[in-house]
């Protein structure tokens, strides 16, 4: 995480540090490395894109008021902010374990794709088993088709040095050549007319938790996933992981394998990925479509980013994500406004939170905080 | 060969420096330093690392803000707000770093930042001026390379030739002979003469004393940020006394050490050859340490320093030879190094410690896989934070709260915290790379207590060093390096200032 | 197969490359200004869409260079905001341009759905007609290929040069790739890196989004949200082959133009193949170019990291 942070130093800069700062994982540094600024980044996109309204003449207040109500409004708004927050939030931890370790896989989009295909192939292949064996068979699927997508990027990223957003960003395009040619002939039934697949057999699908909502069991792999990342994050290997993205020169010294960290943690961010596509065709759509993961690997990657690479973090991020955009849905159906101001509310939550570093900004908040309570504890 | 001094003293000096000094937090880098530059001379300014010679450099350029001085240069009052005021009062100082972009040409560089050059880059003409210097001084600049393909002593005259051609009436040069073989120092050497006569008056910055005296006028001795030596005449100076100077007197440094007993041998490195391409690498080096001693590796940074400690720690793999710990082969793998309890104390603590982690992090950082703190592989916080707890208790470092960030503690407490989980288990051999650098008196006590500590405990201790005082205190033998091979050994006993600072120097031993 | 022995093949698959491509050069062109400056500029995506939509809305059907520099100027502009999160505020390089990315596509989906209604008619442009460079094109075989284009291409062609020119042989070019190289460095030579470093980046917005402008009025005519395909993150990958170098970058755009159209005219000659097949060829050239590229292509030293003035 903190590679994304570092900026080159003058040799000259010794900044005395007076304060103790508090440490990564204390409540204290949580609430001021994420909560505050990305509440007050959600803030200021909130202002900004009802300013955008009124530019083009729309009521800011009739749109957020359809958004809030198709993000909590009902009961199946809450459904729908639970279904599309749940991708995000698989596909987010993954991007978090790559983020700890220093690596930005911006490829969960592909993963999720071939990860949905290989989900529906096993399900294909374990058609006539009992539902025990089939359900969990799927999963297998997705997940192993979605490290097998990243399988190759993170060899190169580990022996060559090849770029690893760029690299996984070309397997997205050819997981979408592979789909479409996928859904266009072998996968597709006869009487369809648009791409899509067959249906995903009933023995492993996943069934609705709320009927007449979208909420689906396949939502509960998102609890299941926090707590293997919090695992992850308190066991003796994810902390060689994070120390390599913390400090490479150090970890090797300590006699940990750069290699082995990369292909590893792309791997794990490859079955995140490759979940999503099982949840999501098993659970939500029941077919694979061309469109099935959306724009899944940037917000998943956004997400990550925003929860801090923490188990608590980026649920938060998910959850905010997932209902901005089945509101921005039902915005559009209610009031006739574009669902893209949910994107764009997005992309200004993620620059206002890139800025929390900025020492100007960071001068503001702290002149602004030092006024609002005692000083903090110094060190001699 | 030496200029007229006794007339050129009638004249106005040059550059005049009067009581400069600058603090830097608790050390006195320059107290009330003097200093004069005749017009149409070389004035060598010599010293130990830490001396005050490059902090006077960079006043004089500049770069640096003393915190009182008077200066002039040229007969008028001198106080440059930056580089670039220097630079344009004619002051240039060239040094090995930060001066030349390194992925551009000569010739653009030249032109790079040049006052009053025109917006569009005219190639031939700046090539016919690189023509143009380089026969005025005779010199091979090739203008269109790349300065990052140029051999050092190219890109240190490509740097001298940019600073004459921008006007420099008066030439700084840091150390820039200190990775020069004896070929190119000597071109450098006649080219400094030539500047000379042609009047630019040039400070030349060295540790060698050898070549100071084909190229100097005069020379400057400093030493923990005073003028022992003030511009002294080089023809009349005995090198060997000034070498003495710089080291100063060692007998007031020599600390009550305990007759120690030696036991087996536990390091061995058999004549090691290794191949880097970062630095300078090593050759032929050979020596063994035994239990309870220390061994000082001394030497001008960058003869190949980094290479032995990456090499005794499993970092960096031999070509040739073998390290052995006690019995066991370090085949450059740290895994290697730290099951045979090889502890290493970083040069830089940003490489040896990870800042943004915790405290408690840090000090587990090297036996997270131990059983003692991990059950079913997760680790077990409550007993990782006791750990760090007690091992800041037992190595002093403040605050002892577990939870704050490694990078928010003080350099000394820092340096503490990786020496506790370097230390904490008795190691068999403890590399140490500048184990009190920028440290405070205080902390740099602790530290070699530490260091002593370990000998103590029976283990072999390796202090690779550039401050003498510090080998002085700790080592029992000393080896000096240079350029990757070791030039001269010796037991502390036998040490004498003039011997070490010959060594360190350049100067042969046997002179 | 015998098709593929035929010139007019190859010679209409190089001209439709060099179609193609166009958008690229523009894009990948301006991208080696801000990268040599040390700048990674991810957000050439975002640069490029809203330089789509902008251009497809301010062109007048009769006068579309105003709808090309509407392009540059909806670019520029949000390449501003890339110079005051990154180089200003100095946030990592890498979020922001991700953040640049997904606020163009956000502002165009927003404005094209707002100004679009369901099933109506959405606003399109005729595509340029080509300019005939007489004698030149009337050359067999290759006349045709290499001198009758839309003046997007000529102008991106023409562009190469000169972008080349400033790069190497002016002050400016110096500064750019001398704040690239050694921030620090180029500093004590008395250069202002932020200032230089924005310019630079403006100069990408620019003309990312003449790329978009390009890829609009010169190919496709109309909007559509994504139409940018991605083609922001091929001119990153087409900068490593490239070496940073202007004139490999417009190669390396017109190389991956020629495989596109490649793919697409070899559609037409091996029917039975899927589609897919084919259309994967440029990215298999981009993958490779990628691996391969790392190896002998030099990175500038300070790409990807933020610069903060000595006080």
């Amino acid at each position: 995480m903190n590679n994304l942070e570092r900026t080159q130093m003058p040799e000259n800069a010794a900044h005395p540090k007076t304060e103790i700062e508090p440490v990564k994982g204390s409540w204290r540094f949580r609430f001021r490395s994420a909560v505050q600024p990305s509440s007050l980044a959600l803030g200021a996109a909130v202002l900004l894109g009802g300013l955008l309204l009124l530019v083009f003449g729309e009521d800011p207040v009739s749109a957020y008021s359809a958004m809030i109500k198709g993000s909590f409004g009902s009961r199946f708004a809450i459904g729908e902010t639970l279904a599309r927050a749940a991708p995000l939030a698989l596909v987010g931890f993954g991007a978090a374990v790559a983020l700890r370790a220093g690596l930005v896989s911006i490829g969960a989009q592909g993963q999720v794709m071939t990860g949905a295909i290989g989900a529906l192939l096993t399900a294909l292949l374990f058609e006539d088993a009992p539902s025990v064996i089939a359900l969990p068979a799927a999963a297998i699927g997705g997940a192993v088709f979605g490290m097998a997508w990243v399988l190759l990027p993170a060899l190169l990223k580990a022996y060559f040095r090849v770029n690893e957003i760029l690299s996984t960003l070309l397997f997205t395009e050819f997981a979408f050549l592979l789909l479409k040619f996928l859904l266009n002939d072998p996968l597709k039934p006869p009487s369809a007319i648009t791409p899509q697949s067959v249906k995903f057999p009933a023995n492993a699908s996943l069934g609705l938790i709320w009927g007449g909502t979208r909420f689906h069991y396949g939502v509960l792999a998102v609890p299941v996933a926090c707590l293997i990342f919090t695992w992850w994050i308190r066991s003796t290997r994810g902390f060689e992981y994070d120390l390599f993205g913390e400090n490479p020169s150090l970890a090797r010294g300590l006699g940990i394998s750069d290699k082995r960290v990369i292909v590893n943690s792309l791997l794990i961010s490859g079955a995140a990925a490759g979940l999503v596509g099982w949840i999501q065709t098993a659970g939500l759509l029941n077919r694979v479509y061309v469109q099935i993961a959306a724009e899944l690997g940037f917000f998943g990657l956004v997400v990550a980013f925003l929860g801090g690479a923490r188990p608590l973090g980026v649920l938060a991020g998910a959850v905010l994500f997932g209902a901005l955009q089945s509101g921005g849905l039902s915005m559009q159906s209610a009031e006739g406004i574009p669902a893209s101001l949910s994107d764009i509310i997005q992309a200004m939550i993620l620059l206002g939170f890139s800025v929390r570093y900025a020492p100007q900004i960071a001068d503001v908040f702290g002149r602004i905080a030092s006024r609002a309570r005692p000083k903090g504890r110094t060190v001699s | 060969m030496l200029a007229s001094s006794s007339q050129s003293s009638l004249e106005e000096p040059a550059f005049l420096a009067d009581a400069v000094s600058r603090r830097f937090g608790e050390v006195q880098a320059l107290n009330k330093v003097e200093f004069s530059l005749r017009p149409g001379e070389i004035h060598a300014l010599v010293g130990e690392n830490g001396a005050g010679k490059s902090t006077l450099a960079k006043i004089i350029a500049g770069g640096l803000k003393p915190d009182r001085a008077s200066m002039s240069l040229f007969g008028q009052p001198y106080a440059p707000e930056s580089r670039r005021d220097g630079a344009s009062s004619g002051v240039a100082y060239v040094r090995q770093q930060l001066s030349l972009v390194r992925g551009l040409t000569v010739a653009e560089n030249l032109q790079l930042g040049r006052p009053g050059a025109s917006p569009v880059f005219n190639l031939k003409a700046a090539i016919v001026e690189i023509d143009h210097w380089c026969r005025e001084l005779s010199m091979e600049v090739p203008a269109e390379s790349l300065v990052d393909d140029l051999p050092l002593a190219l890109r240190q005259q490509a740097e001298i030739l940019t600073a004459v051609a921008w006007g420099a009436r008066l030439l700084i040069l840091d150390e820039p002979s200190s990775s020069l073989g004896p070929r190119e120092t000597a071109a450098l050497i006649s080219l400094c003469h030539r500047l000379r006569d042609e009047g630019t008056p040039i400070i030349y910055i060295s540790h060698r004393l050898p070549e100071l005296t084909e190229l100097a006028d005069r020379l400057t001795v400093l030493r923990q940020g005073e003028v022992v030596v003030g511009g002294a005449d080089v023809s009349e100076a005995d090198l060997h006394e000034i070498a003495e100077m710089m080291v100063g007197d060692i007998s007031l440094l020599e600390v009550d050490r305990p007759n120690r007993e030696y036991g087996e041998t536990r390091l061995t490195v058999d004549s090691v050859a290794v191949h880097t391409s970062r630095g300078v690498g090593l050759e032929n080096v050979s020596f063994q340490v035994r239990s309870g001693e220390v061994l000082g590796v001394v030497g001008v940074a960058g003869n190949g320093q980094n290479t032995l400690a990456e090499t005794l720690t499993g970092q960096s793999q031999c070509v040739e030879g073998q390290v052995i710990v006690d019995g066991v082969e370090i085949a450059g793998k740290p895994r290697d190094a730290i099951s045979a309890r090889v502890a290493h104390l970083y040069e830089d603590r940003s490489v040896g410690l990870a800042a943004e982690m915790s405290v408690a992090d840090n000090a587990l950082a090297r036996r997270v896989r131990d059983r003692d703190f991990s059950r079913y592989g997760v680790r077990l916080l409550s007993r990782i934070r006791s750990h760090a707890t007690l091992l800041a208790d037992r190595f002093q470092v403040r605050p002892p709260d577990p939870t704050s960030k490694a990078g928010s503690l003080s350099g000394g407490n820092q340096q503490k915290l990786m020496a506790a989980r370097e230390l904490e288990n008795n190691p068999a051999v403890l590399v140490a790379h500048g184990p009190t650098k920028g440290l405070d008196p205080e902390a740099s006590k602790v530290m070699r207590d530490r260091c002593f500590g370990v000998a103590e405990a029976g283990g072999a201790v390796v202090v690779i060093s550039a401050d003498l005082e510090e080998i002085i205190e700790l080592a029992d033998r000393v080896i000096v390096l240079s350029s990757g091979k070791i030039v001269d050994r010796f037991d502390i006993a036998d040490m004498t200032a003039a011997r070490l600072g010959t060594a360190m120097a350049g100067l042969s031993s046997n002179e | 197969m015998s098709r593929l022995a035929e010139a007019t093949f190859w010679s209409a698959t190089f001209a439709g490359g060099l179609r193609l491509a166009t958008p690229l050069i523009f894009a990948s062109i301006g991208e080696t200004f801000a990268q040599r400056s040390g700048v990674l500029n991810i957000g050439l995506e975002g640069y490029m869409i809203v330089g789509a939509l902008a251009s497809l809305y301010v062109a007048d059907p009769t006068l579309t260079p105003i709808g090309f520099v509407a392009g540059g100027l909806a670019g520029l502009l949000l390449s501003a905001l890339m110079v005051l999160f990154s180089i200003r505020l100095r946030a990592n390089q890498v979020v922001v341009g991700f953040g640049l990315t997904i606020l163009g596509v956000g502002i165009t989906g927003f404005i094209f759905r707002l100004t679009t209604s369901v099933g109506g008619v959405d606003r399109q442009v005729p595509l340029p007609g080509k300019i005939n460079i007489p004698v030149l094109s009337d050359i067999p075989w290759f006349g045709r290929a290499l001198f009758l284009h839309s003046w997007y291409t000529w102008f991106a062609v023409g562009l190469v040069p000169v972008a080349w020119w400033i790069s190497s042989r002016t002050i400016f070019g110096l500064q750019v790739r001398s704040v690239g190289e050694d921030p620090d460095a180029a500093s004590a030579r008395g250069i202002d890196v932020i200032k230089v470093r924005t310019h630079a980046t403006l100069i990408s917005g620019l003309l990312g989004g003449f790329g978009g402008a390009a890829l609009m009025l010169g190919a496709v005519g109309r909007f559509q949200p994504m139409v940018t395909a991605n083609r922001g993150f091929i001119a990153l990958i087409v900068l490593i082959m490239a070496s940073w170098k202007i004139w490999g970058a417009a190669l390396g755009a017109f190389v991956f133009g020629f495989f596109e159209a490649l793919s697409i005219n070899l559609n037409n000659v091996f029917v039975d193949m899927p589609t897919e097949l084919l259309e994967a060829i440029p990215f298999v050239v981009a993958l490779a170019i990628l691996t391969v590229g790392v190896r002998w292509s030099r990175m500038p030293p300070a790409l990807g990291t933020n610069y903060e003035a000595i006080k």
